[in-house]
């Protein structure tokens, strides 16, 4: 085309060019630009965060026009951190970008929402009775109470006012103190971090009135008990930034770029700088395709990959011809590898007389008690380098001496009793008095239907060398006894040769003998190449002795979720402890996994616990108590003979797992919720009436029987949980393992269990009450606050309209970064929706004026276990059971403690507004170091306002507003005011006799407040609550201030410990680590051909990982998100194991067990390892999902097949790092050995017509 | 203005039913009287029948059937730009633009709503002139539509209300002014659930972010059809 008719003749335009004339200026009409203008105009841009349980803690700004939220997009304004380190930013990823989808979707709570048979009922009770009288009504009626449980989660709310549903909360609340005790209220929420004044609101009103706030992150089974074994510390883990300074990579069933969104660009930069990355995952993961190599063990075996790269390191850097200098100076200052164990005599099955590994030798063991006349029993012991016996600073003994004594809980070089400075021997081999032999328990060769193993002996007996020690022998004369070293010991465990001529067992001679725990060994077990597992613990190890511990393990929920987890853990915190890698900037163990990390810790408790009021709060290990009440022990099939070590003594099998988590709540190891079977109110007045102290009555009751722990008799109606808050969370619709189980004893509603209660072979549990029929419907009340209609609010009685995150004024913290960041208001909350903090102050409220003629001013009694950070810990060298007559019941020594407090039921949103006197009175602090805090809640009343109406608050700081709640956290904590962490530093100094204020000192008059961190994210300051330090220089990374200030790990030993000498790990068989295969939990078996349908069956491994389209069960009911992915439930299998299974990509498949059903999609492909069936997890029930054709419900979710089962030994306490603590320590709820039969359906129902034309009346419904 | 009471009168009808709205029901009605379908229309498209269902049922029963209609899902919802906008980026805007629109009549949102729910819609579109509520009403007849859908396929009474919304809007009979006709009741009838026809309606389509990547759709339209030389886009 010639463009003739395209050309003016007689004309130019008027041009000017700019840029060398690539571009030109005309003088065209621009109006159509408006168009643009307009659409990104917005009235302000607010600061907010997204506070879901997901470790971003991103910051994004929330564009608001005309009162309305428009977009949001990623905030770019992070401090910058040090030279020469990535940026921050921008943080956020596709889920949090689709948040404001919720503000106005269709799925909103946007008023209170009550069942209608309840309302119904309540309001005709209401007619001609008091708000209480009325409740009591209809729970003390059970058909009234039934004929609103049964309907549960079918629909059939109603819209109520404010004022009705507070109403009828309180009276429920108010009722169920007066009638069975406040410790029968529990709530229910996860992850405070994530928005810690949300959380607070809840928990403080809880812990005013004397509820039950249940803890979390053991449940979801996140958190690693091998932290605390090892470490005496939960989850300190370095910030992600800190992978940039590693050299050395692996992500060990953690999927980084997945779970860790804006976090993982430092994984992948850290290999600009020549860092080497692996990833070990089963299936083809995500961050296998980011990481320089890929392993991929059969899943639920790590432990075994982890002791064959741990033999190699022993082999080559500790044992080897030149081994690393650097390592073995680590591992004599910061672990426990020097000191002395005890070796006992142990007669085998088949006669012969072995020595076992006993208990750490103590000061208390010798006739002079090594001069230790206070906690001797917890003072361990080892040999210097010139072979004389020392007493080491730093072990628990010295951190709760007398004060006289302070100042020794420490980990430099010198004994104790002296001040001499000298170096303790790691091996006795250059001086030792006989080598012994001792047996290890083997695991590999334990029968299981999934996992062949590698069989060997289940006693493995290995030659090690001792010492002859005097000691007491408990007569008044002296005994001599053999010790060994952990060192030794450990070496002769991990089958390292080092030529002492084995006999039965020899150790390997090679890395090819089938010998545990060699790398050939382990391949018969994880079908990772011998090769492979030599070449990447020598590249991790060789790379930490040249640059001095570089050398970083990020592990995650892929190990930590199975039932051994601690065995996966262990394994590899060894190899990290090996190669002096923890408390090394650049190196160490990274375990994410929820949104642990709550900074200002201290400054959130007295807020939360109400700790500023009255001391100490309820609180309970959620595992346990799940367990117990929605009746999963009832259908036990895990026997303790299955998990007991060899070497244990064969009675303990007559126990079913209940029997042990009741002695260890009786001991005072674990706590109780409920505590005691008569209404602890009631035990307070009737002691009046005897004109004894309640305690004391507690205590005899209890001997004599007469009182009884509720623990005994979970299925009593007195200890039934009767009311239950559930916020922030969707309990029933992601975290609640046995999800059926839930939905049959605790709502009593229509559910999926198809097991039958079965006892494990003929084991009846023997501490509990056994009930021919167990009850079901034991909640009188569920309420729950969120903003979507999701699982938990569909079965709830009352569902209240929370606020969004872009509609309150919250703080949000992670692990991942050190910033605190700001929840804001960018609007207010719409239609009759509430923030957290004012929807429990509102309750705090009516309850103040329910409770009249109810409740007044009451004593209540509150037991409490041994606690860890707290002289208790030094609670029990024995494992002793005062109802079996094994000793005395002392309160806080041999039992929980029992404390009398008074509840001013009436003042409860006094209290609950204002700040309490006890900050003053008695401080505050947490981890064991303690402070006042007077000038803080002076400073706070300042700031606040004080509360001018007269009653017990006057004068006081005032609370009123989720600001206010955010500013007191700010003002107590050390992380937010510099004055604070001074004197923290300095209460620390005293213990440790060694002055750390320098680390805070410069930040003395630094003050974080709201309003700062809505300008920008704000740095912390560095506290002794966390042992990382905040500097221009280093990354936060844990362990830092114990290696370089030589601050002792909150241990028995005070070091790191590869040894756990508590009676039940040695009988449990994990004194050292193991690889122990996975349990069976028998779900499968008694279904198989049972619901045939002609399509054949597959067994598979229930695999359910985090997801990349949601952030549990959040997003995964937005349609942008199901858009990227399938768009509703469904399960990756692999293609193998679909072929068999005639199964092809996107059929609807069924998924079940004993414990319940799933209907979901199939995606077929190679990334998936054959044997496992992956759910992501949390899909909800909510989103195309069709009935089952087995259980004839809806769904269920990825935990309908699932069934909690507790481990033993998380249940210890009262033993210095092993002693309770919120979120600390305790079972956990793992839930990956699960396996489950996979086929076709057959057809899909998806009962698209309701159930009833409502369920408000009579339904048809209605049954079963 | 019998133009103002009749949107105002549907508006009443389209809330949650309270039940004082109970006791107006028969001045609703009245004012309603000229929507009705006559004596062979469908009795679920008849106001009358909403409005005695509403007065005559438990009020609970009512409230409890409302909330399962309205309260829930997306499919039902009575914010307008749930069914024009969805999860797009373009509803907040739009919303906003809405509450400036109400701003420049004189009207003040009070009560805690979003400017696109029905009935407040309505309200506005009863103080405007006849011309101009049927201009307000028009653009927004394809969500009223794609309600009435859905709330034919439950059977709703409240099918009655948009389908007077959509007379007043000038659309009648409103199934043929539908795009494509609602999806006959699959589940009252028998579905089908053969392996082709879950195929079908499961076939893997490219993401489309509903739309959004082509809001005028003019990929599809514009293909091929030049006559002009001009590139076609792809």
């Amino acid at each position: 085309m010639s463009h003739l008719l395209d050309r003016l003749t007689y004309f130019t335009r008027r041009r000017e060019g700019f840029s060398g004339n690539h571009g030109q200026v005309t003088t065209e009409d621009r109006t159509w630009e408006d168009a643009y203008r307009n659409r990104w105009q917005h009235d302000k841009i607010v600061r907010s965060t997204h506070g879901v349980n997901c470790t971003g803690s991103c910051s994004w700004k929330i564009y608001v026009k005309g009162g309305i939220v428009t977009w949001e997009t990623q905030q770019t304004d992070y401090p910058r951190t040090r030279p020469d380190m990535p940026n921050h930013e921008p943080r956020g990823c596709q889920r949090g970008a689709s948040a404001s989808w919720y503000l106005y979707s269709a799925n909103r709570i946007k008023y209170p929402m009550v069942r209608a048979r309840l309302l119904r009922m309540w309001r005709t009770a209401r007619e001609s009775m008091g708000p209480v009288e009325a409740w009591a009504s209809i729970v003390g009626d059970p058909g009234k109470r039934s004929d609103y449980q049964r309907v549960r989660g079918m629909g059939g709310f109603v819209r109520a006012d404010w004022e009705t549903v507070e109403e009828i909360v309180v009276a429920a609340n108010v009722y169920t103190i007066k009638r069975y005790g406040p410790d029968r209220i529990y709530g229910f929420s996860p992850i405070p971090a994530m928005s810690m004044v949300s959380y607070a609101a809840g928990s403080r009103y809880l812990s005013l009135i004397g509820g039950v706030c249940g803890s979390f992150y053991d449940w979801y089974c996140d958190l690693p008990p091998s932290s605390p074994q090892v470490w005496g510390e939960q989850t300190d883990v370095a910030e992600s930034a800190e992978w940039f300074n590693s050299n050395y990579l692996i992500a060990w069933g953690s999927n980084v770029p997945q779970t860790r969104t804006p976090d993982a660009h430092f994984y992948t930069e850290a290999r600009y700088r020549g860092a080497k990355t692996v990833a070990i995952t089963p299936d083809y993961a995500e961050v296998a395709k980011i990481s320089d190599e890929w392993l991929n063990p059969k899943q639920g075996t790590d432990a075994a990959l982890a002791m064959a790269m741990g033999h190699v390191i022993l082999r080559e850097f500790h044992f080897g011809e030149r081994p690393s200098g650097y390592f073995r100076e680590y591992c004599r200052r910061y672990t426990d590898l020097p000191m002395l164990v005890r070796l006992k005599e142990h007669r085998l099955a088949d006669g012969r007389m072995v020595l076992v590994a006993g208990r750490y030798l103590r000061a208390s063991d010798f006739a002079d008690r090594l001069g230790q006349s206070t906690n001797a029993e917890w003072k361990t012991v080892a040999f210097d380098e010139t072979g004389a016996l020392m007493l080491p600073q730093g072990s628990i003994g010295f951190r709760w001496g007398p004060h006289d004594e302070a100042g020794r809980w420490n980990l430099e070089d010198r004994d104790a009793r002296t001040g001499a400075s000298s170096a303790l021997a790691l091996t006795l081999v250059d001086r030792h008095d006989g080598l012994a032999a001792v047996g290890f328990p083997y695991f590999g060769g334990v029968p299981s239907d999934h996992h062949p193993g590698n069989v060997q002996d289940d006693v493995l007996v290995r030659r090690v060398p001792y010492r002859l020690v005097a000691l007491a022998d408990g007569r008044g004369g002296e005994t001599t006894e053999r010790v060994a070293t952990v060192y030794d010991l450990l070496a002769a465990h991990y089958g390292i040769d080092r030529g002492f001529r084995d006999e039965t067992h020899p150790c390997a001679r090679s890395y090819e003998d089938d010998v545990p725990y060699t790398p050939a060994w382990q391949e018969s077990i994880t079908g990772v190449p011998a090769e492979t597992v030599i070449r990447i613990a020598r590249e991790f190890a060789e790379n930490a002795d040249r640059t001095r511990g570089t050398s970083m393990i990020i592990v995650g929920a892929g190990l930590n979720h199975w039932y051994h987890m601690d065995m996966h853990y262990r394994g590899i915190i060894n190899m990290l402890m090996l190669c002096g890698c923890v408390g090394v900037p650049g190196g160490g163990w990274a375990h994410y996994v929820g949104q642990e990390k709550l900074r200002p810790q201290t400054g959130w408790t007295a807020l939360a616990f109400a700790l500023d009021w009255i001391r100490p709060p309820r609180q309970m290990n959620s595992t346990s108590f799940w367990y117990a009440h929605t009746d999963q022990w009832r259908y036990e099939k895990l026997g303790v003979g299955e998990i007991l070590s060899p070497l244990a003594d064969p009675a303990a099998r007559a126990d079913a797992m209940i029997d042990y988590n009741v002695r260890a709540e009786r001991m005072g190891w674990l706590p109780s919720a409920p505590q005691l079977q008569t209404n602890p109110l009631e035990i307070c007045r009737a002691a009046d009436r005897a004109g004894v102290d309640p305690k004391a009555f507690a205590v005899n009751g209890l001997r004599n029987g007469t009182l009884r722990l509720s623990c005994e008799d979970p299925d009593d109606p007195c200890n039934w949980p009767r009311n239950l808050f559930v916020w922030r969370s969707n309990l029933l619709g992601a975290s609640a393992k046995g999800s059926e189980y839930f939905i049959k004893h605790l709502l009593g509603a229509p559910n999926g269990v198809l097991n039958a209660e079965q006892d494990v072979d003929g084991v009846r549990p023997t501490e509990v009450a056994w009930h021919e029929t167990a009850p079901e419907g034991k909640l009188d009340l569920l309420v729950t606050l969120d903003f979507r209609m999701n699982s938990t609010a569909l079965f709830s009685d009352i569902v209240l309209p929370a606020a969004t995150w872009y509609e309150k004024n919250d703080l949000n913290t992670t692990d991942m970064h050190p910033f605190i960041h700001p929840l804001s208001a960018a609007v207010d909350p719409p239609w009759e929706a509430r923030s957290d903090w004012d929807i429990f102050k509102g309750l705090a409220r009516r309850f103040s004026e329910v409770c009249a003629g109810h409740l007044g001013v009451e004593r209540d009694l509150v037991l409490t276990p041994l606690m860890h950070d707290t002289a208790a810990e030094l609670g029990q060298m024995d494992v002793r059971d005062w109802k079996r007559g094994e000793c005395d019941l002392v309160p806080g020594k041999t039992a929980p403690a029992f404390t009398v407090v008074e509840r001013d039921y009436p003042a409860t949103h006094a209290q609950f507004t204002a700040l309490g006197p006890l900050i003053e009175q008695i401080g505050n602090g947490g981890k064991g170091i303690a402070w006042k805090s007077a000038e803080e809640a002076d400073a706070l009343g300042e700031l606040n306002g004080r509360v001018g109406e007269p009653g017990p608050a006057q004068g006081r700081p005032r609370i009123a507003t989720d600001i206010d709640a955010a500013e007191t956290i700010l003002m107590l904590a050390p992380e937010t005011n510099g004055h604070v962490a001074v004197k923290a530093w300095e209460a620390l100094s005293r213990v440790t006799g060694r002055d750390h204020s320098h680390l805070a000192v410069p930040k003395a008059h630094e003050k974080i407040r709201f309003r700062d961190i809505q300008a920008q994210p704000r740095k912390i300051i560095t506290s002794p609550t966390w042992s990382g330090i905040e500097d221009e220089k280093v990354c936060y990374n844990a362990g830092y201030t114990n290696v370089h200030e030589f601050i002792p790990w909150r241990t028995l030993t005070g070091r790191q410990q590869f040894y756990q000498d508590h009676p039940w790990m040695i009988a449990f068989g994990e004194g050292f680590a193991a690889y122990r295969p996975p349990v069976n939990l028998k779900s499968v078996a008694p279904m198989l051909g049972r619901h045939g349908n002609g399509h054949p069956e597959l067994v598979l491994n229930w695999i359910t990982p985090h997801q990349k389209w949601g952030i549990h069960s959040t997003y995964t009911d937005n349609l942008l998100m199901l858009t990227l992915s399938r768009g509703g439930p469904c399960v990756w299998i692999a293609e193998t194991d679909a072929k068999t299974a005639g199964i092809v990509d996107n059929d609807w498949i069924e998924v079940f067990n004993g414990n319940g059903a799933i209907a979901a999609r199939a995606i077929v492909s190679q990334r998936v390892r054959s044997g496992m069936a992956m759910m992501y997890h949390a899909q909800e029930r909510t989103v195309n999902t069709p009935l089952s054709t087995i259980t004839h419900a809806r769904g269920g979710i990825h935990n309908a097949v699932t069934r909690v089962v507790v481990k033993p030994t998380h249940m210890i306490g009262g033993y210095a790092q092993l002693a309770y603590g919120f979120n600390y320590y305790g079972t956990v709820g793992s839930n990956r050995d699960q396996f489950c039969i996979v086929r076709k359906m057959a057809r899909v129902d998806w009962q698209a017509e309701p159930s009833g034309p409502s369920n408000a009346a009579a339904a048809p419904g209605d049954g079963r | 203005m019998e133009r103002t009471r009749t949107l105002i009168a549907l508006a009443r009808l389209l809330e949650y039913p309270a039940a004082d709205v109970r006791e107006h029901m028969p001045e609703i009605l009245e004012a309603l009287r000229e929507l009705e379908p006559g004596g062979t229309g469908d009795p679920l498209e008849s106001p009358r029948s909403l409005g005695e269902h509403l007065a005559g049922a438990d009020l609970l029963d009512v409230q409890a059937e409302y909330v399962e209609t309205f309260d829930r899902g997306r499919s039902t919802s009575l914010n307008l730009y749930e069914h024009l906008h969805g999860e797009a980026r373009g509803r907040g805007p739009a919303m906003a633009e809405l509450a400036a629109r109400y701003e420049q009549a004189g009207l003040h949102l009070t009560a805690r709503q979003l400017p696109d729910f029905l009935p407040a819609f309505l309200e506005y579109a009863s103080t405007l002139s006849d011309s101009g509520a049927d201009e307000a009403l028009r653009p927004f007849t394809t969500a009223l539509i794609k309600i009435a859908a859905a709330l034919e396929r439950r059977k709703s009474p409240w099918l009655a209300a948009i389908v007077a919304v959509l007379r007043c809007a000038g659309v009648h009979p409103w199934r043929s002014a539908a795009e494509q006709p609602p999806v006959a009741p699959a589940q009252a009838t028998s579905p089908d659930w053969s392996p082709d026809a879950l195929d079908a309606a499961w076939i893997e389509q490219p993401i489309e972010f509903l739309g959004a990547a082509d809001p005028g759709g003019l990929a599809s339209h514009g293909r091929g059809s030049s006559t002009t030389g001009a590139r076609t886009w792809r």
